[in-house]
Order: structure tokens, then sequence, then C-alpha cells
């Protein structure tokens, strides 16, 4: 029994192997759009405008409110419906993590912005710098430790989230994972797989905030 | 001569209340002019005005002749012509002493490395702070970051200074070392507007005392003068309240010359 679920698990290992790249890159493209986003959304957010704020906070709160499974079947169900555009589940479950993601990292950056003394926002145009200056050298590299092991949480977040892909069609590591059990019905050899994978991407990434967070509060 | 600063029926509001009022002051170049007055009577807005920190509401605001309330005024020019320092020094806290002194000359102003260096150093060696350098903000005392803070200014080359309460945030000890950097910027006559509760400073280096009160000017006058002679009963209140360290044997006017 226990060679067999190994052989299974070796057997499986190049398709599994194919879930997790799609996974991994759902991930990764998330992360990063979120996390460009979430700057600029953190940016956007202490300019001080009250007509960006307040569409900032819609949103904000759009994605708060409304479940990511609902922004996903919105977008890849509605669109085709209301837009005349269809996108591929791939890149509409990066858009939606990315969406999210950028609220979540822009509120971490919008908060670490505001914690700056405003006498660094007075200084850096005092010398006349220009806003993207301002930000540029001043703002954003002080706000980077704060804003920082936050950052790293929401994106493990990402990560798990991801798996709703599956719900619009994606095959990713999960999806490959039920094919595997409805082949074999070795669940809990499966599954435990999964739960290595998703543990072993996401702990790094926790620790490595946590780590961060205590070296820099004390530094 | 024609004014470097002239302001002509300045208004300025923070919601209802209005701060500066109609008011009206020309600064010649080369002037060293100290604003005294209660607090909450405008007189740090005046400088944040002129720099552009905050908008005014009417009026008009000329920098060598130029109108700086016009919408199409780039601030970011005027800025370099105007140094400011703020009470809290506000030194950039992730960048060593060189590259704080070093961002408007590179980036702003985009000179040579070597040529904006050179300068940086010379002025550091002046304040007595060449071997800081290296050291980050959080490594220096109050007054060590508070000269620090002019000589970022002083790089820009600006044609005016402000200086916004700069020793109010130092322990007493480092006043003076910050308050001699300030004089001698004054001898070399650089253009001087200088927002200050140190008394005696006041009276060594102005060239003329602006007293405010309310977002108005009440009186200008020489130094000796307003010191010893106020005009108006509201200034005679006012350093009244001071008389107490004035009155002292050893006034810290005497220290400082």
């Amino acid at each position: 029994m226990a060679s067999s679920g190994l052989e299974l698990l070796l057997v499986s290992l190049p398709q599994l192997a194919r879930g997790a790249a799609q996974t991994l890159a759902i991930s990764a493209l998330g992360i990063l759009f979120a996390t460009l986003g979430g700057v600029l959304y953190g940016v956007l957010a202490t300019l001080g405008k009250r007509g960006v704020n307040l569409l900032l906070r819609v949103y904000l709160e759009l994605f708060r409110a409304i479940p990511v499974l609902v922004w996903l079947y919105l977008l890849f169900f509605g669109l085709p419906i209301f837009l005349k555009v269809s996108l591929p589940s791939f890149w509409c479950a990066v858009l939606v993590l990315a969406l999210w993601g950028a609220s979540e990292v822009g509120e971490v950056v919008r908060g670490a912005l505001h914690s700056l003394p405003r006498g660094q926002r007075e200084a850096g145009l005092s010398i006349g710098l220009s806003a993207w200056q301002l930000y540029g050298y001043v703002l954003l590299p002080q706000a980077l430790r704060r804003m920082t092991p936050p950052t790293i949480n929401i994106y493990t977040r990402i990560i798990k989230t991801s798996s709703l892909a599956v719900l619009i069609g994606v095959v990713d590591v999960i999806k490959v994972g039920q094919q595997i059990i409805e082949r074999t019905y070795e669940s809990v050899l499966i599954y435990g797989a999964l739960f290595l994978f998703f543990f072993f991407i996401c702990y790094p990434l926790s620790a490595a905030s946590r780590a961060l967070e205590r070296r820099w509060t004390h530094a | 001569m024609s004014a470097l600063i002239e302001f002509k029926g300045f208004n300025k509001f923070f919601g209802e209340q209005q701060v500066l009022d109609h008011l009206d002051l020309s600064v010649q170049a080369g002037e060293v002019l100290v604003i005294l007055g209660p607090s909450g009577c405008g007189k740090s807005t005046l400088l944040r005005c002129l720099n552009g920190l905050e908008a005014a509401h009417g009026g008009s605001l000329r920098l060598d002749g130029r109108e700086l309330l016009d919408p199409r005024t780039d601030w970011r020019e005027i800025r370099q012509q105007v140094g400011m320092v703020f009470q809290s020094y506000h030194l950039f806290g992730h960048m060593s002493v060189l590259d704080n002194l070093l961002l408007g000359p590179l980036k702003v102003q985009k000179r040579e490395r070597h040529e904006a260096q050179a300068q940086a150093e010379a002025l550091l060696a002046r304040v007595g702070l060449l071997d800081k350098r290296d050291a980050f903000p959080r490594q220096l005392s109050g007054g060590q970051q508070q000269r620090i803070a002019i000589v970022r200014s002083l790089c820009m080359n600006p044609r005016v200074m402000l200086f916004d309460e700069v020793t109010a945030a130092l322990d007493p000890e480092m006043v003076k070392e910050v308050l001699q950097v300030i004089q001698g910027l004054a001898r070399d006559g650089m253009t001087l507007l200088i927002v200050t509760h140190e008394m005696a400073f006041a009276r060594a280096v102005a060239d003329r005392i602006v007293f405010m009160e309310s977002g108005r000017i009440l009186e200008q006058s020489p130094p000796e003068r307003f010191f010893t002679n106020p005009q108006t009963a509201r200034a005679q209140q006012f350093l009244e309240k001071f008389s107490y360290v004035e009155n002292l044997p050893e006034t810290p006017q005497k220290e400082l010359t």
C-alpha cells in the first residue's frame, strides 16, 4: 500500500507539477499586479485629492464587500454577456486576484505613507522635488519598512485564494489533484500532497514577514 | 531699488478663519527680517506661503517682480530660489547626511555630482560637521541635524532663506550653534526671513523687526527701536512677557556676539 501510494505520487508528479505551475503563475502574476496597483493606490490616496479619494473608497469597498468568488463569476461569465468580451479563465483569475490584492496592498501602502511625519513631504517639496521624486526618493523608501510585513501576509492570502480559480475552469494544482482522486480514490494522499505544497510556499513567506517585523520594530 | 519680495493685500484663510489679513510687506535683497508675534499670529503661515507650502487666497506676492499667485507659477522652480528650514529639521531619515544634501542638487537641479558634492562638503565644513558626512540623521543631535538641514537648503543656492522657528525644538545648549550659522549667513548678505522666539537673537541679527498679530503687521522698525521703544501697546505687552529673560544679568544676546 505504502509503495503503491508512493508510486502513485511519482506517476502523478508531472501532472501535479503542471497544475502547480498554473497555481504559481496565477499567484505570481496576481502578486505582481497587486503590488504595482497597491503602490499606485497608496500614492493616489495620499495626494489629498477629494475626488480621487472617493473613487478609491468605492473601489476598496466593492472588493471588501463582494467575495472574490463572486468577482470571478462576474468577470468570467458577466463580461461576455455585458461587454461582449471574454477573458480566458487564467487571465480572469489573475485580474481578480490583482484587483482584490491591490485594494488590500493599497490600504497598507496608504497607511504606511500616512504614518510618516508630514514634515518629510514638506521638506521634500521645499527643495523642489516633483511629486514623483518626492514619492520615489523620500516617502516610499521610508514607508517600505512599515508596509513590507503586512504586504507579505497579503501575498500568502493571494496564493491561497488563487485556488478559487478552479471554479471558473482553471486547471490548477487543486483541480489536478481532484482529477487524480477521481481516478484513484487516494484522497488522503493527494490532499496531503496539496497541503504540503501550499504549506511550503506560504509558511516561508509568513515566517519572513514575522522576521522582518521583529527586526524592523527593534531597529 | 525694487523689492526682492513683495506681499500686497495678501490674504490667507484656514476655513473661516483669516490668518493673513490684507498684509503688505516688502523685503529688499540682502535684508534680514525677523518676524515676531504671539503664537497663531500668522508668521509661520507667511513663510509657508512664500514657499508654496500654503496656497494664498488673494492679493499679490511677487518675487523679483514675478507674480507668484499666478496659477501658472512653477513652484518647483521658485522653491529652488527660496530655501526653507523647519522647526523639526525633517532630514530624510533613510539617507546619509551627504545624500540628504545632494538629493536636491542632483535630482532637481541635475548638477554634476563632483561639483555638488564639493559644495556640500565645503558647507558642511563651514558648519563644523564635515566629519558627519556619512552619518545618518538618527545618529546626530538636534542641533547637528538642524545645521545639516540649513546646509541642505543652502546647497540649492537659494536667493532667500526662510527660517521657521528653527531653534524651538532644540535643547537650550544647542540653540547657539544653530543661531551662529544663521548669523553667518546674515553677514554674508543673504536675504533672510526669520520667525523666532529668541528675542536676543532677533535683536542681534535683524535689519528690521516685523511685529504681527492676528494676521496683520502692527509694527515694523529697526531692532533697537523695537526693543527699546516699541510703538504699539500690543508690542509692548508682547515684549514684557519676555522681559524676565531680557533683564537677567547675562542676557543670551551678549553670548551670541
